[in-house]
This record gives structure tokens, sequence and C-alpha cells, in this order.
């Protein structure tokens, strides 16, 4: 008889012999079991606790994720709690290990189910992920329990958006930070862009961009940079943007040719649209159209408020196209990955003829980093380029558009914005100029 | 283990060490080696859950990526290859709270991937009630989740079961020993299990904390109680040990954590002073000579191979301090924990004495699962499974594409060999080929064993997408088989050929099959099964924009035999598949889309607001096939029942 074979013997035959009552070894019974039990928990010291908790919130609002997580994970070797393991998955949204951030998300909002903020995260990242099904159950289960929650009462109503409500949601309070280049309180989320290969450009819907004065863009993970339009082809519709510093970008294969009606894809679209605060990415699912009665292509998949300019990837995880704004028959359309490479020009990385399906989970952290939030405003008192990564010309303004002098030591520039020719360098623009580009 | 201090505990595993040979011979008088890996809290990490330093000193950038089922199971596959007398043990919470891609499959994928790492006992934790009692019996015993009395369409899955469609259930046995019943007073599942080492019986007692009840929801512990762990344990050593068992492991759901310091994973540091898990093991039976423990997710070390990690002015330094925590009696017992999500494995070297039939040294260490350890090659058969569960994840199967006003049955409606679903695939395959630039097709032929049972659906699947909606998932059951279109050219002739080729004996076509292709809306035709070859077919009729032009008369003349037309066909059929070797003449091929892409553009216009798709409105042009006599749809040799 194996090794195997006899234990599985002596465990069923020990077993009914233990199904007697429980007794002490001297014979005497157990003592019945108490009606109310006290979790004891390990002493821990409260202040270090509390210390490392705030270096690691600190660590995330300025994008320091080995910080982060290094002062997390040491609050965690301290005590098995919610609000630390929500520092942990922030930090790996902020590393950009999204698969990783919902994995443990799971298990915050399993084990910390006293806790709302585990469920109302983990709920969210589902919904944004593209498992809007079981997001929703999960949030619907969490506010039985949790009616009053602020952080679950906002996520919910992410999670069900109400339909052409244009205001902007309230982020529960684990939302991402910004940081990187400052951005005006008035600058404006308007779309997405895809972030090529080389972090140092985007493509963009050219109505997006074309007539802003000041253009920003931000990753999922939160870094801003400032960016300025290069190119534009009004063919396509879109636009070339440098961005001011480079990106990290995630290797993103581009399809072949266009993708086939019907085809499976999934949409990533960089922020909510109606808020101009750092946001993650969120996953639209579903299968693109036909081509329509101009000869343009159809999306197929209904566009999220502010998600023009998501990229678009298939089921193998390829791009296939950008969103684009719906035409006057109110269907929105796909820029083909053809009129995206023609402006892109080298993509970093050759076509994948075909390949196996990619996991949602991976297109996602595939679009934490390559989907981009687009703002647009005016550069104001505040504003600024992000003085690590910058590597343009650097220029302080002071109230750009309203008899503001920009003042900058070096040779003058000129940019031009609706066709208006704005002085930048040493010259004082009047009270009444448009605001101008502000990179020459 | 009784009257060995630390110290001789350490010699002695250095002299067993020395000595494999005797483990391997199974020698009964000296004392031999056992190798038992422990793990806890795996909570269904399948996949990696990232990068894990052995102490917080270690930069988060040099921290090694760990963890994920497949390097679990390779771990320990070699692990067990250093010593065949092993056992893999764990201390509970090894599925609940888990991740999407076990928690969707109600955590059947957990527990097949450890069956397949070779997990023999585990504890039961507190998550293992999170769906209650009859739940997590399923998950030991096997069986379909029933959900509304039907089989849950995530269920069953069986990706590491013997086939799709079963659930085998943990080969591993949950122990329960302070969980009972209250309406028999029995443990609710095995409390200990026992596993012979030549000759000689080990015995691991499992159970979760008793306070279980306040941190599960009520529903998972009804009916059940949780009685306290020490006295659970104390109360069975005098049974074990009057069955001859004196080697005695506790597996225990209960934890803490080691003191300020960097917490390396071999350390314990303040000897868990105060936690739950020093208070349980202070009242422990001497006779207790190991506790594998778990829940706080904190990696320690309580042993003889206990180290001080210190860091002075960034000099980081690694000092022995064998150590323990104290029983009842006194006496260090080694206490281990092994971090949580498989990020870690207790590798734990247990010396037995055969003559006493007890644990004389105990020599743990934990180590890292690491994902770029060159000597431990990942687990092909559970990658697998991770990666097969994985792609079942996506929420695309539940989208609706489309909506039917009736079911599409996957077989002949008539002797003709109509098919519903048919008809609607190959008009799916006509519009995408349709247009310029893709193929400018004007006929699709569907082969009617490509489309699968059941067909099209009026009914709501369980996915609960409601009456008349059709699924991605619904439609690829349908269409599983991931063809592509292919347009070709194909002259009048051909046409006739390639139709008179579906009957079993014709132009090459098996002589025990007869096929009869589903042709897309516009193209009609008449057969008689009671002429001969090439003399079957007549009345071959294709519309277009209103018109109606006639390809093979009534007698069965080709009148054109030289025009040509683009037809579409699935890339097996191009090929000649089904014995369909006309289309291997076809000229102009070109390539096209999936037919499940090219089913759900279709599908696209009868979603809603859209009218739904109806089989039998006029402008669909049935029935496109008719036949002379018979009764009915032939499909082997007899082309004429």
């Amino acid at each position: 008889m194996s090794l195997r074979a006899l234990a599985v013997t002596a465990l069923f035959g020990l077993a009914a012999t233990c199904a007697i009552a429980q007794t002490r070894p001297d014979g005497s019974a157990l003592p019945p079991m108490p009606g109310a039990w006290t979790v004891r928990t390990p002493l821990i010291d409260p202040a270090a606790r509390a210390a490392l908790v705030r270096r690691g919130e600190a660590a995330l609002a300025a994008g320091d994720a080995a910080a982060a997580r290094e002062a997390f994970e040491r609050a965690a070797q301290m005590q098995h709690a919610a609000d630390i393991e929500i520092g942990i998955v922030r930090t790996q949204m902020l590393e950009g290990e999204y698969r990783q951030a919902l994995a443990f998300a799971s298990h915050t909002a399993g084990a910390h189910r006293d806790v709302a903020a585990g469920a109302a995260l983990y709920g969210w990242l589902l919904h944004l992920g593209g498992q809007n099904a079981v997001a929703r159950r999960l949030l619907d289960t969490a506010r039985q329990s949790h009616p009053m929650d602020p952080d679950l009462a906002s996520v919910w109503s992410l999670a069900n958006p109400a339909p052409d409500h244009d205001a902007a949601p309230d982020l529960p309070s684990f939302a991402p930070r910004s940081f990187g280049a400052e951005v005006p309180d008035a600058a404006r989320a308007v779309g997405s862009a895809l972030l090529l290969a080389d972090g140092r450009r985007a493509i963009a819907p050219l109505e997006l961009v074309d007539s802003a004065p000041a253009v920003w863009v931000r990753n999922g993970l939160g870094r801003t940079v400032a960016a300025r339009v290069s190119r534009r082809e009004p063919e396509s519709g879109l636009a070339l943007l440098r961005l001011d510093a480079a990106l990290d970008q995630v290797s993103m294969h581009w399809a072949a040719r266009e993708a086939f009606p019907g085809s499976p894809a999934f949409l990533a679209a960089a922020g909510d649209g109606r808020s101009s605060q750092a946001a993650w990415p969120r996953l639209q699912l579903g299968f693109l159209g036909m081509p329509g009665a101009d000869g343009s292509r159809l999306l197929g998949i209904p566009l999220p408020h502010g998600a023009a300019g998501a990229p678009v990837v298939d089921g193998q995880g390829r791009l296939v196209g950008m969103a684009m704004r719906p035409r006057p028959d109110g269907q929105p359309r796909l820029a083909g990955v053809q009129s995206l490479r023609s402006l892109a020009g080298d993509t970093g990385t050759d076509p994948e003829p075909s390949g196996a399906a990619v996991a949602i989970d991976e297109i996602y952290q595939q679009a934490l980093r390559n989907s981009l939030q687009i703002l647009v405003g005016t550069l104001d008192r505040g504003a600024s380029h992000d003085p690590e990564t910058s590597d343009t010309e650097h220029l302080s303004f002071r109230n750009i558009g309203e008899g503001a002098q920009a003042q900058d030591p070096g040779p003058s520039h000129t940019a031009s914005t609706h066709g208006v020719q704005c002085a930048i360098g040493s010259a004082v623009l009047g009270s009444r100029s448009p605001p101008c580009l502000l990179r020459p | 283990m009784k009257l060995l201090s630390a110290f001789a505990a350490a010699t002695i595993l250095v002299a067993t060490a020395a000595s494999p040979v005797q483990a391997q011979t199974g020698t009964p008088n000296p004392p031999f080696t056992i190798k038992v890996i422990g793990f806890n809290d795996y909570h269904g990490n399948l996949q990696s859950p990232g990068t894990f330093g052995i102490n917080t000193s270690i930069p988060a950038a040099q921290r090694p990526a760990v963890g994920g089922a497949e390097y679990i199971a390779g771990h320990v596959a070699r692990l067990k290859a250093q010593n065949p007398l092993n056992v893999v043990v764990g201390a509970g919470d090894f599925i609940g709270a888990t991740p999407l891609i076990s928690a969707l499959f109600f955590d059947e994928p957990a527990v097949e991937t450890l069956n397949h790492i070779g997990l023999e006992f585990n504890a039961v934790g507190n998550h293992e009630f999170d769906k209650g009692a009859a739940e997590l019996r399923r998950l030991q015993n096997g069986g379909c989740k029933i959900s509304n009395g039907a089989v849950d369409p995530n269920s069953c899955k069986g990706l590491g079961s013997r086939n799709p469609g079963l659930f085998d259930g943990a080969r591993f046995r949950w122990l329960s020993a302070n969980v009972i019943e209250t309406a028999t007073g029995r443990p609710l599942l095995a409390p200990y299990g026992i596993k012979s080492f030549n000759g000689v019986r080990v015995a691991f007692i499992g159970m979760t904390l008793r306070a279980t009840p306040t941190i599960v929801t009520p529903s998972g512990v009804a009916g059940l109680e949780f009685r306290d762990e020490a006295d659970t344990v104390n109360a069975l050593v005098p049974r074990l040990r009057a069955q001859g068992i004196e080697s005695i492991v506790v597996l225990v759901h209960q934890g803490g954590f080691q003191g300020a310091g960097l917490s390396d994973i071999n350390g314990c540091d303040g000897n868990l002073t105060n936690s739950d898990l020093s208070r349980l093991v202070n009242r422990l039976d001497n006779a207790v000579d190991l506790v594998i423990s778990g829940h706080t997710h904190a990696a320690y070390n309580c042993s003889a191979n206990t180290v001080d990690v210190v860091n002075v002015g960034g000099v980081v330094t690694s000092t022995p301090r064998p150590t323990g925590l104290a029983n009842a009696a006194g006496r260090l017992v080694p206490v281990t924990s092994s971090s949580a999500f498989g990020r870690v494995l207790t590798d734990i070297d247990v010396t037995i004495d055969p003559r006493t039939r007890d644990i004389v040294a105990v020599a743990p260490t934990n180590r890292l699962v690491e994902r770029n350890d060159a000597v431990v090659a990942p687990s092909a058969a559970v990658a697998a499974i991770v990666s097969g569960y994985n792609a079942l994840v996506s929420p695309i199967a539940g989208q609706v594409i489309g909506s039917i006003t009736g079911e599409l049955p996957a077989t002949a409606t008539d002797a003709a060999c109509n098919m519903p679903a048919g008809d609607l695939i190959a008009d799916a395959q006509l519009a995408a080929t349709a247009p310029s630039g893709f193929g400018n097709a004007v006929i699709a032929f569907m082969n009617r064993g490509g489309v699968r049972n059941p067909g099209f659906t009026f009914a709501s699947s369980p996915v609960g997408e409601g009456d008349g909606n059709v699924t991605y998932g619904e439609a690829f059951t349908v269409q599983p088989f991931g063809n592509s279109l292919v347009t070709m050219t194909l002259t009048a002739q051909d046409l006739k050929n390639v139709l008179e080729q579906q009957f079993a004996g014709c132009r090459g076509q098996g002589a025990a099959t007869t096929r009869i292709m589903v042709p897309s809306a516009g193209f009609k035709y008449t057969w008689d099964g009671a002429q001969a070859c090439d003399a079957r077919i007549r009345n071959v009729t294709l519309t277009r924009a209103g018109v109606t032009e006639t390809l093979v008369d009534a007698n069965g003349t080709v009148l054109d035999p030289l025009k040509t037309f683009r037809v579409t066909v699935n890339n097996f059929m191009s090929t000649g598949g089904d014995g369909f070797t006309t289309f291997l003449g076809g000229t102009n091929l070109l390539g096209g889309a999936q037919d499940i892409d090219a089913l759900v553009a279709y599908l696209a216009g009868f979603k809603a607001p859209n009218p739904a798709y109806d089989p039998a409105a006029v402008a669909l042009g049935k029935p496109r096939i008719s036949r002379v006599g018979g009764t009915a749809c032939p499909g082997g040799a007899n082309v004429n029942p």
C-alpha cells in the first residue's frame, strides 16, 4: 500500500474515532464555547504605524512608488489592516501593476469586510478593468453593509453612471494623485491620447487639441507633462503631440492591418472625461463596427463621455485604432491603425500578424501607461513644467492672457494659436491677446 | 523532541544532513529526516502577486518576482526531489478573498492548482468559511456548483480536473479539528491527517482560529462551533499517542508578527510576544513538535534556524539565534509562517528517531518562491491551468451582440436540409465580405458541420442576458473553430460542380458522407436525390438588388459556364475541407475576418434598439434549398432518404 493510501486510510479511521466529544488529556470535558470572543491583536506601536502610513501617503502624492512601497510594506509587517493594504494596492497602481493591484485588492475586500474602502477599491478596479458585472455585484453587496460610506457611494456612482450626467463625479479618497507638471485649476480634461513607443510623442484627435492654448498629458499613474501640437493631419483628424518630458511606455504591438468589423476590441479611455483630476484609465468592451455610409469606420463600441482619443486594442492586445468623436450621425468613428501609423512613423515595434489572446487585465495594465489623459487650458499662476523632468526651455509666466508678461531671458520666439501670432520672450502680451502656445 | 535543547536539535540536524542516505534507504533504526513543505494564505493567487524581499532592507528594485501557482509547483517539486520522504501541508486561507481568476469560478481553480502542487493536508482558515460549510464540503469532495437549480456556468470548467465539465474536488484533506458541527457534535471535516515515513506515523492536526465567527459572515459559520485551539490539540494528543504516534505537527490558522525590525522571513524578532499565536503555543502539550501557522500574512521562523537581521548604519548583518515559542512545559517549539499569496515556502527538515517514533530535530527555512530561479522549472501543467482560467475571466463572453425573435436550430428543419442557424451564419459571412475591399462577394456557403449545437437559442442563458438576446459566448458556442473567411472567384460551372459534390460518392465526396451546404440569402437551388451524380442540381438562381439571374436551369444546364462570381467560404472549406475540393480551384483569393467576427458584425444590426433578427422574414429568401421528393435530410451514404 502506498504512503498516500496508508495516510488516507488512517485519516478516515481516525476521523471516525475523533468524532466523539472533545475532552482534555485528563479526560475532563472541554469548556463550552463562550458567548462572546474578543479578538486579540498583536501589540503594535501606534505612533510608528501611523508614521509609516503618513510616509506612504506622502510618497504616493509625490509619485514615489519605491518610498510608498517601503513604508506600506513595513506597516504591513506590523499589522494586517485594510488601510495599509489599500496603500499597497495604490502603490501597485502607481507602479503600473494593475493585475497585482487587482489581486491584492480582492484580498483586502474579502478579508476586511468591515472596512468599506476595501470593497470600494476592489469594485472600482474591477469596473475600470471592464469587469462591470462583477464590480456591480460586489458594490451592491458591500453597500448593504455600508450604506453610508462615502467612498463606496462614489465608486457605486462611477460604476452606475446616470445617463447624460456631465457633472464631475466625486472621486473616492483613494483616487490617484497628479504629480509632475502642475496644471492650472481651470484646465479641462477633454479626452485621451496614445503614447508612442519613444515616450516623447503622443497621438490625439486633432479637434481636442487644435485650438488649445496649452496642453498637458497625464498617464494612468498620475505623471503629468506639458505637451504641444507638433503636427496636424486634418484628413485623418489626428494630431501628433510632442511631450516636454518622456513618459514610460509599455511596448505595444500594432496590428498589421485594419481590424475586421465585429472583432472584439477594448477601448482604453484615460480618465472620466468629466474631471481634470488624475484618474486611472477605464476599459470599455465591445465589437468593432462596420464601415459607415461615408466610408469611415464605425467604432461600434459605445463611446463614454470624454473617451475620444482612447486607444483601441484587439483581443490580442494589438493597437487597432483610436476612438474618434461621433459624426453628425451620432456614431463614433474608429481612426484605423494605418492612419495612426502614418502619423507616428516608426511605431517602435513590429506589427504582430497574429497572436494568442491577451488577458483583459494585461490589456488594462498596458493602458495604465499608454493611454494618456489630455488636459487643455491656459497657463496661469502656479502652472509650471515638471521641474525634474522637463528638458525644454523653461519659461515663467504671470497671468498670461490678462495683461501678463512672459519672462524669458532667452531669445524671443513666436508661436501661433488660432492663427494669431503671439510673442513669447521679452514681448508684453496685451490684455486682449489670446493665450499662446507656451513652447517655442 | 521533548528533552532536547535547541542546541542539541541543531547538532542532530547537522548529523542528519550529513547522512541523507539514511532517509532514502529506509533503515528503521537510525534517525532519518523527512521534508515538510509548508505554506499558508495562498488565497487563490494563481498568478504572481509581484515582488518580495527576504526582508525590508532589500530595495524594491532588487526584490525578485515571486509566486504564481506554476512556480509554487516547481519549487515544491524541487524540494520534494531532495527527499523522497516528504509531505506538503498548509495552514489555511487557501481559498476565499481570492482574485477574480479564482473567485469567479467559485475557487475551483485554487483547489485544482493546489492539487497539482501536491498539497496533502491543509488546516481550514477563516476564509475557508466565507461561503459556508456546505460549499467548503463541495470543494473538498468535488461536484459542480448549483445555482438556481442548474450547474452554474462558471462552475466545473475543469481545466485542472480530469475532464472539462468536472470538478474533482480537493485531493488534499482540509483539517478542522476545532470546528464542530453543532447538530452532530462532530468535527466538520477530518481533525487530523497521518502520513507514515519508514513506518513511523506523523500526525498533522489542522484547525483555524477560534475567533473565526467574529471575522466571517454569520451565514458562513452557521451551525458551527469553533473551539479553543490549544484545548483541542491537547485533547487529541493522548488519542494520538494511544495509537503509537509521537510525532505531532500542528497546522493552525493563527499567527503573529515580528517586532520592529527588518521582518526577515527567517527572523523571529520579539519572539511574537503577546500574539494570539504565542499565547496558543504557551498552552500546548509538550507532545507537539512543530507548529506551522498563518493568518497574519507575516513571515517568521522561530526555530533552531532563526536569524536576527539588523541594519546598523546601512550595514545589514545576520546573526543566528536558535529559538522557538515556549509551550506549556516551557520548552521552545519551532513555529513558522510563510507570508502569504504563495510568495514563500517553508522548507522544514524534520528528523525522526524511529526507536521513539518521535521528532528529535526540526530545521525550518523560509525560502522565496522566486520566478527567476535558474534551477526551478515552473510546472507546465499548472501554467496551462492558470492561463486557461485567465482567458475565461474575460467579460467579453457575456456581452450581448444581437437579438433574435425565435429559435435558430443547428439542425435541418426540412428534408431539403435548410438550417436556420446556418442561414444566419452564411448571411453574416456574405455581409462581411460583400463590401468593396472586403471581397465583393455575392454568395456565401456555410458547411453545416461548422454550425454547432444547439444553434441560437431564444431563451436566456444562465448569464441572464434575457430572452432573445444572443451573447458573444453563445455565438462562440455555435462557431467555436476560429475559422477565417476566404473569398474567391468561381465560375458558374464551379458552382454547379460544388453543389453536386455535396452528395456521397460524387466528385470525390466520401462514399458515406452527404454534406448539404447552407447558402446565403439570394442564392437558391433545387436538388433531387433520386438522380445520379452530377444530375441532382437544377434551378440555381441568384437574386441581387431585386434581379434574379438563373445560373443552372430546370434541366440542370449551366447557362453561362464561364461567368464568374465572388464566393465566400471559411478557410476550412477553401482548402477542400468536408470533401469540397472544388473550392481548391478558386482564384483571386482574399482572406477576411474570423467567422465569429462576421457574425458579431452582422448581428449588431439586430441589436436593440434595432428590430431583432426574424428568421421568417421574407427578405431572407427562404427556403433557399428545395428538394424533389425525400422525407429527411441526408447525412450519410443514402443521399435520398
